[in-house]
């Protein structure tokens, strides 16, 4: 009965967000991998906001399943899986599909961790943008290879429009397998000379993290090579959004 | 040959807990446990994870990807910057984060300047580590502050660490961040660790003091000497579930990585999946709980108020204790703090734990907890009050 109710949630949900979507026509950043995606995310909204005309928005933590990802784009909160919380949700979801105004460019996360995590999440929201922060074991399922995360990956990269954007990680080792299935321009981000958005001058120490793109300076206050991915994958999005005026 | 553990034993807490569970109709201020169940998001989730088949299985020794990066990002919130790849490890709890700590960072006859009173498990953590325990009084007349003075004296050519519990338990102490970043320039100038352990963070009851709370671990500059440890015990109702972390500089994290690996090689995973479930959970859910223990630190003030005869009590600003300082001259037959405890638990049946475990200038006092229901504090009090009158 739960799993009825469960599917029954999800499927709804997917076709109220539809709703929503087409009404608002937003253009989406999505981001997927096994680590990084919430700081990439957040890295992506800081490196547009007041950069560009358009208005930006995001979602919040862990709202990014088959079900979370739905709710987070109504703006809803689940506290709690009773049935009257679920029927609350299926009322309010329709109301809010209806009026909700979404920003111009969202910024969302796909969670993955088994197979077909990746097309569930497609059947709800179609990227325009996808960046990849890494691939690798999966320590949330250890059911998942890796090759099973790689293949969700290549469902990923496959389903980005060819007038958009894959942004990759040319540091990781998969680069190339996914970028030879991308319909979409692709642009490499990382330390490595192939890197079309290329960090240098990598400085970790007690104040924060600090690189350099092209001679400009990027600090954060937050420590760990990972923010540095965060931002040039955030710059790489910035200048497709600039360049081809999204 | 007298062995490392022969001068270990069991925590008073416990001993009185096991002592009360024997007897019928005891009403327990002793022990730290909230009164509440893990909030139902979180058994929902961790329900879901089981089924799914994901907690089987080790995690990595510092613990799950996902947990360490929710775990740092939640730092982010409160001005703390660690990376969630080498800085950050979940423990099974935060005594397993403190008796790695000490493992990790001290040789035999090692000191350790710990304030007193401070908790408990703190003297068998550093015992288990062949470290030796200094105590450092707190100033009670100015509401168990730190003393800088008596520290900077207690300071020796053996001093390796010293260890803070802030807010503190047992007085419900918050300290200042003056005092704090004093505390971190002695520690600079003499190369030593300061261990913070802030379990009750989440308890602050005053809102100036919860806006303006400061942890050590904000400070960058000395981040190369910081060990922050936190738990999920207090906050989430979870004492059960074992889970908690700690976080420092990288090439110090890795060598208590490699002792956590050694004694537990990682934290319990389905516990893990509980605490990734309390970080998602909608925080103002807290707020529920939060005013609940504020109504019950108030009604246990108001019940102390009725026995003035025989105690007086600091208001405690954070935790969920309060330590009354015993009116000695005015109890009869009053030998100490442990006795008067196991005679209160004899002969009214009423559970608390006495000051002396605390440390030396824990002596002459009682820690009630006010985590326990509100039906159990207006008992429990009473009782107390019956059994000074009785004597």
């Amino acid at each position: 009965m739960k799993k009825l109710i469960k599917l029954f949630v999800a499927v709804y949900l997917r076709l109220v967000v539809k709703l929503l979507l087409f009404r608002n026509r937003s253009y989406i950043v999505a981001i997927t991998g096994i680590t990084n995606k919430s700081t990439t995310r957040k890295a992506v909204v800081n490196a547009l906001n007041g950069r560009i005309k358009q208005s930006i928005g995001t979602t919040t933590k862990g709202y990014n399943t088959e079900v979370g990802l739905p709710l987070a784009l109504l703006n809803i909160e689940l506290n709690d899986q009773k049935l009257f919380t679920w029927i609350k949700i299926v009322l309010v979801a329709f109301v809010k599909a209806v009026i909700l105004k979404l920003p111009d460019i969202l910024v969302l996360e796909f969670g993955v961790s088994e197979k077909n995590d990746i097309k569930k999440l497609l059947k709800i929201v179609k990227p325009d943008i996808g960046i990849i922060t890494n691939i690798g074991f999966s320590d949330i399922n250890p059911q998942t290879s890796i090759n099973e995360i790689l293949d969700e990956m290549k469902i990923f990269v496959k389903a980005l429009p060819k007038n958009g954007l894959t942004i990759l990680n040319a540091d990781s080792l998969e680069w190339a397998l996914l970028a030879q299935v991308s319909k979409a321009r692709v642009v490499l981000y990382g330390l490595s000379d192939n890197a079309n958005v290329q960090g240098s001058n990598l400085l970790i120490d007690t104040t924060g993290t600090h690189w350099a793109i092209d001679g400009y300076k990027f600090d954060t206050n937050s420590i760990g090579r990972h923010h540095l991915y965060a931002g040039l994958a955030a710059e790489a999005v910035y200048r497709f959004i600039k360049d081809y005026e999204i | 040959m007298p062995r490392q553990t022969d001068d270990l034993e069991l925590s008073i807490i416990k001993q009185i807990e096991i002592r009360a569970s024997e007897k019928s109709d005891v009403v327990s201020l002793a022990q730290g446990i909230p009164s509440f169940d893990t909030p139902d998001f979180i058994k929902n989730k961790v329900i879901e994870y089981i089924q799914s088949g994901r907690v089987a299985k080790y995690s990595l020794a510092p613990g799950l990807l996902e947990l360490r990066e929710l775990i740092e990002e939640s730092l982010e919130l409160e001005r703390m910057y660690y990376d969630f790849e080498t800085e950050i490890i979940v423990t099974a709890g935060s005594i397993e984060a403190l008796t790695a700590t000490f493992l990790t960072i001290l040789s035999p006859n090692d000191e350790v300047i710990l304030l007193s009173p401070s908790y408990v498990s703190y003297l068998q953590s550093i015992l288990i580590a062949k470290g030796h325990p200094v105590y450092v009084s707190l100033n009670e007349a100015d509401g168990w502050s730190i003393d800088i003075d008596k520290i900077n004296k207690a300071i020796t050519n053996k001093t390796k660490a010293i260890l803070i519990c802030n807010p503190n338990n047992p007085t419900g102490t918050v300290y200042s961040k003056k005092d704090l970043l004093s505390l971190a320039n002695i520690a600079e100038q003499n190369n030593l660790i300061i261990i913070t352990d802030e379990v009750y963070k989440d308890f602050i009851f005053d809102k100036e003091t919860r806006e303006t709370y400061f942890s050590i671990a904000e400070e960058s500059k000395y981040r190369d000497r910081i060990v922050r440890i936190y738990s999920f015990s207090k906050a989430y109702a979870m004492t059960g579930w074992r889970v908690g972390y700690l976080h420092t500089e990288q090439s110090l994290a890795k060598k208590i990585l490699a002792v956590h690996d050694t004694l537990v090689t990682c934290a319990p995973v389905v516990s893990q999946y509980a605490a990734i479930a309390a970080l998602q959970m909608n925080q103002n859910e807290w707020k529920v709980y939060f005013d609940e223990y504020k109504t019950r630190r108030d009604l246990m003030c108001k019940k102390l108020d009725e026995i003035t005869d025989y105690l007086d009590y600091i208001k405690s600003t954070a935790s969920y204790f309060i330590f009354p300082r015993l009116k000695t001259q005015n109890i009869k037959h009053y030998v100490d703090s442990k006795n008067l405890t196991f005679d209160i638990l004899d002969k009214i049946g009423l559970a608390v734990v006495p000051g002396a475990p605390f440390g030396p200038s824990g002596e002459h006092h009682l820690r009630l907890s006010f985590g326990r229901t509100q039906e159990d504090i207006t008992k429990g009090t009473e009782r107390l009050l019956k059994y000074f009158k009785s004597l």
